[in-house]
């Protein structure tokens, strides 16, 4: 099981997916906002990001771009977790370093699955 | 993991969304966790919580808190810790039952908003117990007898009739044997005073299905065991202390769902799984007494067994949210796809 971190700052969207993977095994750590996810990625050193992409004060990308630029944490996949009817955001996160999307809204089964597919190929879990 | 404790006992419960309370109590088999699809389901409207009873999961186990109203006073405990005035209740077998006694209790009646209840024991097995003593006609205590009213035979499924024996008697052999043979001779009921307390059972076909066979066993039986669910099932079931079963269901010697059904106030929607194999399948005198009550509405689920919150997830979400949106019970649409079928 892996540790993962979720950048989210609506808060019922981050109790349920946190709910959703500490029922699914996994050891969660929460952040309100990209700049909060920063400040905590290199201390918690998780196995993945999962990342919203319109938060207060830093946005998804903008989290996403600082974190690609720091050495000990470049290479933790991240995730971002964006709306459906925001697909055109897709291309500009996966500019910024992101590792694949996920769209919102999504069934807690997927959710469980696809991160289990993600860990598996970055040889986690 | 969140947990309190109770009078020194740790009790595991975990919670999520948040909006008006409801409280998820589980069955024999299982704990919380089962619940988990049903709270991800509601949390955006909804503060879900599930609890583990005493015995089961990760809350305390010791065997003097397994009887029934133990466990009806940890709701009330928990409801009071939580901060929770009045609730909307699920529960489902044991926490049916549970729920049930909870909504008829005169000190917490009124914290039951409405409540569902899937898979009660709608045996009605709670018989009016008449003590007497027979003596002969020379004034010597002959037998101690226990009469019970009749009690509707209770109907096992194909495939509990299929299996290792569940004997669903109404007296134990022996007793009414003493009792045909001395009712025979002339008999005189003794002075009050020297009545002997008498301690009998009378037919408690829950408590058989508990007693003769192992959880694991009951679990393959209750639901599908190719399904990844079950697995989860079985890991949470090992953790229950058998006695917290066994206790529990010794209690439907005395209580009957059925009744306390009948004799709640608050709104109410029964749920029955269509292929219920676990728990005998109740008369249909039964179910059409609690059809008649008010606000009431019985929902039968097609293709489900006991557990119909994981056998058919998107129906039961689906309809315990129509109830829980409803403004009044009995104005429930009742869909065709979970509508009231004659057995």
């Amino acid at each position: 099981m892996a540790k993962i971190l979720i950048a989210e700052d609506e808060p019922d969207i981050r109790d349920l997916v946190e709910f959703t993977l500490k029922y699914a095994g996994h050891q969660v750590v929460t952040a309100i906002n990209g700049a909060v996810a920063v400040e905590i990625v290199p201390k918690e050193m998780p196995d993945l990001i999962l990342m919203d992409v319109r938060m207060p004060k830093m946005t998804g990308y903008e989290a996403c771009r600082a974190l690609k630029g720091i050495e000990s944490v470049a290479h933790i996949p991240v995730v971002f977790l964006s709306a459906k009817g925001q697909e055109s955001e897709i291309e500009e996160g996966l500019g910024a370093g992101a590792y694949e999307y996920i769209l919102k809204p999504f069934a807690p089964d997927q959710l469980i699955r696809r991160v289990q597919e993600i860990l598996v190929q970055h040889g986690i879990g | 993991m969140s947990a309190i404790t109770i009078e020194d006992e740790l009790v595991h419960y975990e919670v999520l969304g948040r909006g008006k309370p409801i409280i998820l109590i589980h069955s024999w088999l299982g704990s919380w966790r089962y619940w988990v699809p049903t709270m991800q389901q509601l949390a955006m409207k909804y503060r879900c919580y599930a609890l583990d009873l005493w015995g089961f999961g990760d809350s305390g186990k010791d065997p003097t808190r397994y009887a029934l109203d133990k466990q009806v006073e940890l709701l009330e405990k928990f409801m009071d810790r939580m901060g929770i005035p009045k609730v909307v209740l699920v529960g489902h077998g044991l926490g049916a039952s549970i729920a049930a006694q909870f909504a008829i209790k005169p000190t917490t009646a009124a914290k039951v908003h409405r409540m569902m209840l899937i898979a009660p024991p709608l045996v009605d097995a709670a018989p009016t117990l008449t003590k007497m003593a027979l003596t002969t006609n020379t004034g010597t205590p002959a037998i101690t007898a226990v009469m019970t009213t009749p009690e509707p035979p209770v109907r096992l499924t194909d495939s509990q009739a299929k299996m290792p024996p569940v004997t669903v008697t109404t007296l134990p052999e022996t007793v009414s044997a003493k009792v045909e043979e001395k009712t025979a001779s002339t008999v005189t009921a003794p002075p009050a005073a020297e009545k002997p307390q008498v301690a009998l059972q009378p037919a408690n076909a829950i408590k058989h299905i508990f007693e003769e066979h192992p959880l694991e066993e009951l679990l393959s039986r209750a639901t599908d065991p190719a399904t990844a669910d079950y697995e989860k099932l079985k890991a949470e079931t090992a953790k229950t202390d058998k006695q917290a079963v066994h206790t529990s269901a010794e209690a439907f010697s005395r209580i009957s769902t059925f009744r306390d059904i009948l004799t709640a106030t608050a709104p109410l929607c029964a749920v029955l799984g269509e292929n219920d194999s676990l728990l005998p399948k109740p008369e249909e005198t039964l179910l059409q007494q609690l059809d008649e009550r008010p606000s009431l509405k019985l929902v039968v689920m097609g293709n489900t067994q006991h557990f119909p919150m994981l056998e058919d997830k998107a129906q039961f979400v689906r309809l315990l949210k129509d109830f829980l949106e409803a403004p009044d019970i009995s104005t429930l649409e009742m869909k065709e796809e979970w509508r009231r079928r004659k057995r």
